[in-house]
């Protein structure tokens, strides 16, 4: 227990000898020493600006700018801790080139003019409606952000599929987080986790699936290690196709060949099977069995020709049984996948052992190895089936969690419904009920909502650099940098497109722009996120943007208003946050999907939906923790309405990736992030101690390779592709090693792009692209 | 109650009799570089601090252990305590390197006009004599000897008394620090 100074005081003054010698000392009492007294500032509550975790930070505030932030111990996300991105968020809010006006591109292209918001936002509606007047609404696009806010997701999706009748909006979730959303999609008919961080805590075995957890969830991967301490029989098993830092604390180390996970799964599935562990009470009652296409050739990778242009791939599921699963996978022993894999049967078996083992609890956890794979669904898929198969599921400790990239990849790209297809609350614009709840809500004629979903990302470039698309709006993003192939999607200022872009600072997007907006960050503006576990979290505006920026929500509205729109966003000018999120909360009510009031998320450190009677819900499905689930245990998949109100199993083979080394490009080749940097860079590399840390990109190579090829940590070499070359320094011996005939190069660098070397191969159903496997060589520079 | 009476009695005559913090005439004097040096390392008072020596082989809690230790011939040749052995939710292995980064360059990408809050040069206190009140929060900094004893203890900040560990004994924490209390955080 504490003792402020007050309390101190007090209890002084109630003891004769202390308060003669108090009596020494007048005038020089101070009084409570709080937070704000101790230091200065004012401190408000806000989850972190970068990745999915949601940490909680408290933003101390003096003379109008942040001065210092704090882990939030009340916080239940990370109960005080931070990794280092976090501990430096004030920063990113200053760097000089803020940018702090709206921008247009001068006459000619070349340079850049003033213009008042007035005349930027007047632009930006005359080039929406001329657009839709001479190209109709299937040539306007919006493409957002996993990093939006509610707010600015629900804006943007209520304006455009009410308001310009168009579903080409976009988030680049969709080249994180898709994957995910179609695996809880196809089984449970109901997007996100099941699981939350307390199966940290609860859980004893934690399988990571091609996720490098310790720099990309940190603070969650603190969790496991904390738990692991006071539980020494806790153990990690990293499957990888490179050692990370997630590697180092490890209990088993798998390396696999990229792409083999499919496999390695379906040996694992194979073993649960023989080894008599299938849980066939839980598998009875809860579990329908399906199988889709399995066709190649009818799938494909979506990358070139034909193929690319009109990629269209419709799943079916047909139905199946425990017995069919049997003959299914019957191919994949541990002697066929072992071969496949590059792990020993012995391996295999012990990952065998690990699902099967009734006793123990057992997470998955997966992000990005997963997802951005040209099987992500399937992956998905797989991953939720060892859960299902064993009934490990929606039980403390036992759960298949995928893990989140972006902060609000969960709260405003899949649950506000961002992506081309979606409405809010798990709902689709090809469904006509769904279409009218909809209009219903939003005070539409009925029929305003078009039905033909949107062009997914890839897409939408595409059809953009075709001249398809001719006016874009993108916000919260550096597409520029981050998109696969992208030299693919090049684009000229004067080329008959318009281009608009919301940021904070300059970047190679902004570059290509014909008109930049000034964008209000983080606390500039009051704001809700959507993390990992299903945790909503509000924040209030702490501090007052630079110059003239603006939140990107106002700038939608504003437009929307200048084309005759504003009948979509009648709010008050005080409180339209409150407004507008108690009018978006309407969509979940009553379908699982329930939200915490605004009152309630001000007052909290975030709540997990559903949350009914202002409760939340730690495991979704569950007797005794989901208000939704009516019987007295077990679970109730109560969302799957066409399987029954059961859980989908997918039969879901081993494909080989898109493209494979050869003698021409004998290497592999991986992207990804660093622990230091935020996706592009275009914040952390702005604050010193970050880039100090990794001021460039680099090319991780093996030992073995970079002596056969002469190549030391620091030289200049150069990757080539199919597609493109990047000189960058290599580094051997590095935090992350590649194994022998494996590269690794993070994106974050604008000046060595990675993506002019990836491939723009997708997942057939989810359409997310696959940045983690395509063939190169390497050169001495 | 009668627990913190006595405390707190014994807290105003720890106070009365001296034994406050170290800084007294004497040392003041090196207040200000050796303040400056850790402001290089902190982003603001209470970020972690960037690592001032080069990489080494093995793991960071061998000599950044639970009472610091001598590591000749690296930086000042002392490598000070881990202050966070005692941090709920921390374990003895967590990752370092999480919150504590190297700098491989000097340079920046753009210019910043951050300006992080100063780190404070010392607590206040209720009267002269009086021990100093903490002026930084508890958390993540349990272990005060870590920072406030031994050679690697800044000269401002090393305690002349670190042999009484009962420190919270006499020098109190702001409120809010431990056990949460948010009030005001709005
Ligand atoms: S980047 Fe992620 S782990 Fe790091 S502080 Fe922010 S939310 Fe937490």
């Amino acid at each position: 227990m504490s003792v402020n100074r007050r309390d101190f005081m007090t209890q002084l003054g109630v003891t004769a000898g202390a308060s003669a010698m108090l009596s020494c000392t007048p005038g020089s009492t101070p009084t409570a020493v709080s937070r704000a007294e101790m230091d200065g500032l004012t401190w408000s509550k806000a989850p972190c600006r970068f990745c999915g975790t949601g940490c909680g930070v408290e933003v101390g505030v003096e003379d109008g700018k942040v001065r210092a932030v704090r882990g939030d111990e009340a916080s239940p996300v990370n109960r005080g801790l931070l990794c280092v991105k976090g501990y430096h968020l004030p920063a990113i809010l200053y760097g000089k080139d803020r940018l702090t006006s709206p921008l247009r591109r001068k006459e000619g292209g070349r340079g850049w003019e003033k213009i008042s918001w007035d005349d930027a936002l007047n632009l930006v509606a005359v080039k929406f409606q001329e657009t839709l007047d001479s190209d109709g609404p299937e040539a306007v696009s919006m493409y957002g952000s996993g990093q939006w806010t509610v707010f600015d997701g629900y804006a943007a999706t209520k304006w455009f599929r009410g308001g310009l009748k168009s579903n080409n909006l976009e988030p680049n979730a969709r080249l994180c987080m898709a994957s995910a959303v179609m695996g809880f999609m196809t089984q449970f008919q109901s997007d996100e986790p099941m699981g939350c961080y307390e199966d940290f805590e609860a859980g004893d075995d934690f399988i990571m699936w091609g996720n490098n957890m310790a720099e990309m969830h940190p603070v969650l991967f603190s969790r496991i290690l904390e738990n692991q301490r006071k539980n020494p029989g806790v153990r990690i098993f990293d499957i990888a196709t490179r050692w990370t830092d997630t590697s180092e604390y490890a209990d088993a180390f798998l390396q696999i060949q990229p792409g083999s996970d499919l496999a390695l799964a379906n040996g694992i599935l194979h073993l649960i099977m023989e080894n008599g562990a299938v849980d066939e009470a839980f598998v009875n009652e809860n579990v329908v069995f399906k199988r889709g296409i399995e066709d190649l050739d009818q799938i494909g990778y979506g990358c070139y020709g034909e193929q690319a242009e009109h990629y269209k791939f419709k799943d079916e599921p047909a139905a199946s049984s425990l017995e069919e699963l049997e003959t299914f996978l019957a191919d994949y022993t541990p002697a066929k996948v072992s071969e496949l894999t590059g792990l020993s049967e012995g391996q295999i078996r012990m990952l065998g052992d690990v699902y099967g083992d009734r006793g123990r609890g057992t997470v998955s956890l997966w992000c990005m190895g997963v997802n951005q794979h040209v099987r992500g669904t399937w992956m998905n898929n797989l991953i939720n089936d060892l859960h299902l198969i064993t009934g490990k599921i929606s039980r403390p400790g036992n759960n298949p969690l995928s893990l989140t990239g972006q902060p609000s990849a969960c709260g405003t790209a899949r649950e506000v419904g961002t992506l081309s297809n979606r409405l809010p609350a798990d709902m689709l614009v090809t469904v006509p009920e769904h279409r009218a709840k909809a209009e219903e809500i939003w005070g539409l004629e009925p029929g305003t909502i078009p039905e033909k979903p949107g062009y997914h990302t890839v897409d939408l470039f595409r059809a953009l650099a075709r001249g398809d698309v001719k006016t874009m709006w993108i916000q919260v993003t550096n597409p520029w940098v981050s998109l696969p192939n992208l030299t693919r999607f090049e684009r000229k200022p004067g080329d008959g497109r318009f281009i608009v872009v919301s940021d904070i600072y300059p970047t190679p997007t902004t570059e290509i722009a014909d008109l930049i907006l000034p964008s209000a960050a983080w606390v500039e503006r009051e704001g809700v996120f959507g993390n990992t576990e299903r945790r909503t979290q509000q924040w209030n505006k702490a501090v007052e943007p630079p110059g003239e920026a603006r939140e990107d929500a106002w700038q939608i509205m504003e437009v929307a208003k200048r084309m005759g729109m504003g009948h979509l966003f009648d709010y008050s000018e005080e409180n339209w946050h409150e407004e507008m999120f108690e009018e978006y909360r309407r969509f979940g009510l009553g379908v699982g999907k329930d939200l915490a009031s605004y009152d309630q998320l001000k007052e909290t450190r975030g709540m997990r939906w559903p949350v009914v009677d202002g409760k939340e819900t730690l495991y979704r499905y569950a007797a005794g923790y989901d208000p939704y689930v009516k019987k007295e245990a077990g679970v109730h998949f109560y969302k799957a309405k066409t399987f029954g109100e059961k859980a989908a199993f997918w039969m879901r083979p081993y494909q080989p990736p898109a493209e494979v080394p050869d003698e021409e490009y004998p290497f592999w080749l991986s992207t990804g992030r660093v622990l230091e940097h935020w996706h592009t860079g275009s914040m952390t590399r702005r604050v010193k101690e970050l880039h100090q840390a990794v001021p460039a990109a680099y090319v991780e190579v093996n030992r073995a390779d970079a002596d056969r090829l002469q190549v030391e940590t620091g030289m200049p070499v150069r990757l080539i592709s199919r597609r493109g070359s990047v000189t960058l320094p290599a580094l051997v011996d590095g935090r992350g090693q590649p194994p022998i005939g494996s590269l690794f190069v993070p994106f974050f660098d604008e000046a060595k792009l990675a993506n002019v070397l990836t491939l723009d191969a997708m997942d057939c159903i989810s359409k997310e692209p696959d940045y983690k496997k395509c063939a190169v060589r390497l050169e001495k520079a | 109650m009668a627990k913190y009476i006595a405390a707190t009695i014994l807290a105003v005559v720890a106070g009365l009799s001296g034994c406050g913090d170290a800084t007294n005439d004497g040392n003041l004097a090196m207040v200000p570089a050796s303040l400056s040096v850790r402001d290089q390392r902190v982003a603001y008072s209470g970020a972690p601090p960037v690592i001032p020596h080069v990489r080494q082989s093995g793991k960071c809690i061998v000599c950044h252990n639970e009472s610091g230790s001598k590591v000749p011939g690296i930086g000042s040749g002392l490598a000070p305590a881990n202050p966070h052995v005692q941090t709920p939710g921390m374990s003895d292995q967590s990752r370092c390197r999480q919150c504590h980064v190297f700098a491989q360059s000097s340079d920046t990408f753009r210019d910043n006009a951050f300006v992080g809050l100063k780190l404070p040069p010392h607590g206040e206190r209720a009267f002269a004599g009086a021990p100093p009140v903490m002026p930084h929060p508890m958390f993540m900094h349990e272990n005060c000897q870590a920072c406030h004893a031994g050679e690697a203890a800044r000269p401002e900040i090393r305690c002349t008394h670190s042999e009484r560990t009962r420190c919270l004994q006499c020098h109190l924490q702001p409120s809010g620090s431990d056990a949460p209390n948010l009030a005001d955080v709005k």
